[in-house]
């Protein structure tokens, strides 16, 4: 196992302490994201939680009251049939606020027969009564703007936990893709390493052409690695495209992934022997020409124009 | 528990259940159905099956809850939570980490070390002094007697825990039933990280292989 890069790392270290609820929030989701593609480490947690649910065992039995087990069913019941539905704290309560009342409304109130007696009183009382309210405005406006200041502290910081829980999830997804890469290399070597496998060479389809490519068939033909290097780095747009050809017909076998440094490789399966093609030829061009051929070895298969393949790089005769 | 309490359970061993086993140990009749089928049954919306697997852990579950929240109104509510969450996740079971009943175990204390994290945010309740270990291992006292197959699982894991070195049953426990983090463990024990990391990977370590060795015989 390449032990240059961290992140392709087992997590031995925090498996134990995983399963005891023991580690930082960020250890816990890292690890969480390398098990989704690890079953080795996927075991060894079920091995630990196994020890973590025995260590429960020591805690003396007690029994819930039989009530319990009706309230449960009746959140059953009361959560609908939606597996994914979140179930609600019934500590959260929402306060429903009414608006406050409006000033034109006490206007209209006040405008009643009363007023035509104690106009002047009530007119007084009025602008005492707005006086007092524009001054508890004036309060109640400071108050406002410091919740509002306060919000926008809270916001920040949590932008910020955002931003790094985002950057943490990346982080991890950057590792559980070097675990897929880390995986597709076991498998690609133990194919390699297969007594009675061919060896086919791809040459260059012109001498402007640097790369070099080699195919390793397995026995049978139902197994093959395609590696390929010194290859243009494809562009953002661009892909490599794998493809079969037999009596003028090309089939598409799928894409290569190819590096930053000009490597590519892809694993290759089919039900019946590639050996049964004319030959294996690498083309890099656009995606959606391969999305316009079926892949080989289905039972629909299309031929691909010349015009679909796009610039084709290497090739080989298969045997 | 005292050693000496451990040893007079030692007979109860050999009442240990045969037949067929759940996850648990628990013996299970021919026509029940085991976990693994609940839980599929669960995913496909069974409130019968949910019902089973509930009358199966709910005291295993309520239990922990309790011991470790001390408060029955809360373990209530967390028990129920608990077996909610199973029912409305029970398709991220995954077989390849292990079995239902240390998923469903899991899933409990995972939601119990939630409460109490949030307790102890909200309290800032730390009292590491004087804290003893033995003393929040549960005592015997309590055994429910018509359960020989509880009694045995938690006799194994007695002597297991009683035959770790103090310091590491001491981050087992900490850990387990107090929710703390190796970091804070650290801080409380102050000790380096890089020691509670080691104690809590070689206590486990020897769990497993001691229940391993009882599994065996």
């Amino acid at each position: 196992m390449t032990t240059n890069n961290r992140t392709t790392r087992h997590p031995f270290d925090l498996l134990e302490a995983f399963a005891l609820d023991a580690l930082e929030p960020e250890e816990e989701l890292a690890v969480e994201v390398h098990l989704e593609g690890c079953r080795l480490c996927a075991s060894l947690v079920g091995d630990n939680q196994r020890v973590a649910a025995a260590i429960a065992d020591s805690v003396p039995a007690s029994s819930p009251p039989p009530a319990l087990r009706q309230r449960l069913l009746d959140s059953v019941d009361s959560s609908g049939a939606e597996p994914s539905q979140p179930s609600v704290s019934p500590r959260v309560r929402v306060s429903q606020r009414r608006p406050p009342r409006s000033w034109s409304r006490v206007s209209q109130a006040l405008a009643t027969r009363w007023t035509r007696v104690l106009g002047p009183a009530i007119a007084v009382l009025a602008l005492v009564a707005i006086g007092i309210s524009t001054a508890l405005n004036l309060q109640m406006s400071d108050q406002m703007g410091a919740v509002q200041s306060e919000n926008t502290a809270l916001r920040r910081q949590l932008d910020q936990s955002m931003a790094t829980t985002t950057a943490l999830a990346s982080a991890s997804n950057t590792m559980s893709q070097m675990q897929g890469n880390l995986q597709r290399w076991q498998e690609t070597s133990y194919a390699l390493a297969q007594p009675g496998n061919h060896t086919l060479v791809l040459s260059p389809v012109s001498p402007s052409v640097d790369s070099r490519g080699v195919l390793v068939l397995s026995e049978d033909g139902t197994e093959a690695v395609l590696m390929a290097s010194d290859l243009e780095v494809p562009r953002p747009d661009s892909v490599y495209h794998v493809w079969l050809t037999r009596g003028g017909q090309w089939y598409w076998a799928g894409e290569m992934d190819v590096d930053e440094r000009g490597w590519g490789t892809m694993p290759m399966r089919s039900q019946d022997s590639l050996m049964q093609y004319d030959s294996v030829q690498v083309s890099h061009g656009t995606g959606a020409a391969a999305a316009m051929a079926s892949p080989a070895g289905s039972s629909e298969r299309a031929a691909a124009a010349a015009g679909m393949v796009g610039d084709l790089v290497l090739v080989a005769t298969l045997p | 528990m005292s050693n000496e309490e451990l040893e007079a359970q030692r007979p109860l061993r050999s009442q240990r259940a045969s037949g067929q086993q759940t996850d648990f140990g628990e013996a299970l009749g021919a026509d029940e159905p085991d976990d693994r089928e609940l839980l599929r049954r669960i995913v496909a919306q069974d409130k019968d099956a949910l019902d089973i697997l509930y009358s199966r852990y709910i005291t295993a579950v309520y239990s922990m809850a309790l011991h470790m929240l001390k408060q029955p109104p809360l373990a209530e509510e967390v028990s129920q939570d608990v077996f909610m969450n199973i029912w409305l996740k029970a398709a991220s079971f995954n077989a390849d980490r292990g079995q239902p009943r240390s998923w469903i175990m899991s899933v409990a204390h995972h939601r119990v070390i939630d409460v109490i994290r949030s307790r102890r945010r909200a309290y800032q309740m730390t009292d590491p002094e004087g804290y003893d270990t033995l003393e929040r291992m549960p005592s015997g006292e309590a055994t429910v007697e018509n359960q020989v197959q509880q009694n045995l699982d938690r006799e194994r894991i007695m002597r297991a825990l009683a035959d770790l070195p103090e310091n590491q049953r001491q981050v087992i426990l900490l850990a387990y039933f107090e929710g703390y983090s190796q970091s804070e463990m650290a801080e409380l024990l102050s000790e380096p990280l890089g020691t509670i990391k080691t104690r809590v990977r070689l206590a486990m370590q020897k769990l497993r292989a001691s229940l391993q060795e009882d599994d065996d015989q």
